[in-house]
């Protein structure tokens, strides 16, 4: 495994995840930009400025003096150590210190808190913006638990404290271990949400470790894809989801595609959703109309008709055109299909396939039964 | 009945006190190595650190009166550099009670140290402390029941030395003649009454030393360094 090799540093954008299945590496890549792997061999840029590197290479001044023979090549190593590395991390296990309130806490974080610094090209100096306490504590509303003891507080309050304190570090970018992976099913929700306003709130990118496929749709609009200590793919979030030659990697994961849609208007309960070729509804959605959502729908979850059929249940249906038959799988068939601009996933059986006579390049009809996530754009 | 010469016990008291503040400057940097440490060596080293405890003091107080003898290594330098020996003198106590009592500090702080582990560390380090301020306002808080049982375990032990001591420092009043020798002293000269004081006073200390710590034990949480 040579997560080292990834150019993970080349993320730029607000809110990038890492994700892949257990045991792909996301971890260690995010505790190597963290500098907690100093053993860890390879490269890491961080906007401009080196924080890792160990390469052959000479020093300057030998470079400009020396005659050829006397150019010595050294190996050389070059390695800022963790504490000098404007990262804040949030630990999975969120390693708050139990000999200090939650208060205490954060104040260490505001008090080693620094700016950046680096070697070589960079500035040297952070942004300067500093990121205050009253301003992470309404945030993460921590006020009720500033005087408690972190032993004593439930799993989603001491997410929240280790999300302050790693903000209060003033870093310049948040590493994020699955923060969630511990919580229950209600907790994640309510974090999620939190963690949702970050970006925004804060002017810092996120980078997010996640094995869960929505976490992925739901926090981030860039990603990258492990497999095997290795780079499968980067890109936006709904263009790597919908690349059928992935999904082997996506294999252990739930199969599905993020597509976006428009808030049209809500009515009797249920949320109508624009997209270039038809109309979605679906149990109401919290957003204005007009508003951009992001929907997530499990590959199951589509089914594919020739005709538009009447008489059913499912009220979904959009026309589409199917881009690609993927055989690879057992007994059943992947499609990829195009509506307008976006793709949807949809997963049938391959005598399914056979009986209709399903072909790339058709038209059909997408039968959506049901949206699973949304998430705002 | 003659008058009770104290001096031994205050003697007794100003080693283990000196002794317990040179084990933790030594011991503390050793039992961090030790702690977080993957190389091989440190079963050697660890082997080498528990040996007082299995040693006969004797034996110890035998390879110590070499060493530091005016012949040995360290004692020829010592008297070129004091012109003073190192045996038989409370400086040479010191040395050899440090040597003897290096397990009772180093096995405490080193397993208080692993207790804390790496995570809290880790955890700091992204927040911007420096391995020195790491150390100073995270790892030692939460390993302050290492720090305790270290310090009594090492007092207490330096106070119940008695072969070690015999070999190398002897029996001079003021200099050497700590507790445990004076009790040995007056059960040679018959004088049971001041052996009877010294050594139940000796006793009720250790007790008392004990129980102390003990109870703060169970009152100080150490089981885990994070939540």
């Amino acid at each position: 495994m040579s997560p080292s090799k990834s150019r993970a540093s080349r993320c730029r954008s607000a809110r990038a995840s890492i994700f892949g299945a257990s045991g792909a590496g996301k971890t260690t890549l995010l505790r190597i930009i963290a500098g907690l792997e100093p053993a860890a061999r390879g490269k890491v840029v961080f906007d401009g400025q080196v924080w890792q590197e160990d390469r052959d290479w000479t020093p300057a001044h030998e470079r400009s003096t020396a005659s050829s023979e006397s150019l010595r090549t050294a190996r050389k190593r070059r390695f800022l150590p963790a504490h000098e590395r404007a990262v804040g991390f949030v630990f999975q296990d969120t390693r708050l210190f139990t000999h200090l309130s939650v208060e205490g806490n954060l104040r260490f974080a505001l008090r080693h808190g620094r700016f950046a610094s680096g070697f070589g090209t960079g500035t040297g100096t952070g942004t300067g913006s500093g990121i205050g306490m009253s301003e992470v504590v309404a945030a993460l509303e921590l006020e009720n638990l500033l005087a408690r003891r972190p032993a004593s507080l439930s799993g989603g309050e001491r997410q929240r404290v280790a999300i302050g304190r790693a903000l209060l570090a003033n870093p310049r970018v948040l590493l994020m271990d699955e923060p969630l992976s511990s919580l229950d099913t209600a907790r994640k929700r309510e974090i999620v949400s939190y963690i949702e306003a970050l970006p925004a709130r804060f002017a810092i990118p996120v980078l997010y470790v996640t094995h869960d496929i929505d976490e992925v749709a739901r926090l981030s609009n860039r990603m990258l894809l492990l497999s095997a200590g290795r780079i499968a793919a980067q890109g936006g979030v709904g263009e790597i989801l919908g690349r059928i030659d992935l999904w082997p990697s996506l294999e252990r994961l739930e199969a599905g595609s993020v597509i976006e849609a428009r808030v049209e208007r809500h009515e009797n309960g249920m949320t109508h959703l624009a997209f270039e070729t038809g109309t979605l509804q679906v149990p109401a959605v919290d957003a204005v109309p007009g508003k951009a959502l992001r929907l997530r729908v499990h590959a199951r979850d589509v089914a594919v008709a020739t005709e538009r059929p009447r008489q059913l249940s499912i009220r979904n249906i959009l026309p589409a055109t199917i881009e690609k038959i993927d055989l690879d799988a057992t007994v059943h068939a992947e499609l990829l299909l195009g509506i307008g601009a976006q793709t949807l996933r949809a997963r049938i059986t391959r005598n399914a396939l056979e009986d209709l006579g399903l072909a790339e390049g058709q038209q059909v009809h997408a039968l959506i039964k049901s949206v699973l996530f949304e998430g705002r754009l | 009945m003659e008058g009770l010469d104290l001096g031994p016990v205050w003697l007794s008291i100003q080693l283990a006190t000196v002794t317990v503040l040179v084990l933790l400057v030594i011991a503390t940097p050793l039992a961090w190595w030790l702690a977080f440490t993957r190389t091989r060596a440190r079963a050697v080293i660890e082997a080498v650190v528990a040996l007082p405890l299995v040693l006969p003091p004797t034996v110890l107080g035998f390879y110590l009166l070499i060493v530091l003898g005016p012949a040995g290594a360290i004692g020829r330098f010592w008297v070129q550099l004091t012109d003073t020996t190192l045996t038989f003198s409370f400086t040479g106590l010191v040395i050899a009670s440090v040597i003897y009592s290096f397990p009772f500090a180093v096995q405490p702080l080193q397993g208080a140290f692993e207790a804390v582990g790496r995570a809290p560390l880790e955890a700091a380090a992204t927040l911007g402390a420096t391995p020195m301020q790491t150390f100073a306002r995270v790892a030692s808080p939460l390993a302050l029941r290492g720090y305790i049982s270290a310090i009594v375990l090492g007092f207490a032990h330096t106070l119940g030395e008695f072969g070690v001591v015999l070999m190398v420092g002897g029996n001079i009043p003021g200099s050497t003649k700590v507790v445990s020798i004076a009790v040995f002293e007056h059960v040679e000269t018959i004088s049971y009454t001041q052996a009877h004081i010294l050594s139940a006073g000796l006793l009720a200390f250790s007790f008392v030393v004990l129980l102390a710590v003990y109870a703060l034990n169970r009152r100080i949480p150490i089981g885990t360094a994070y939540v």
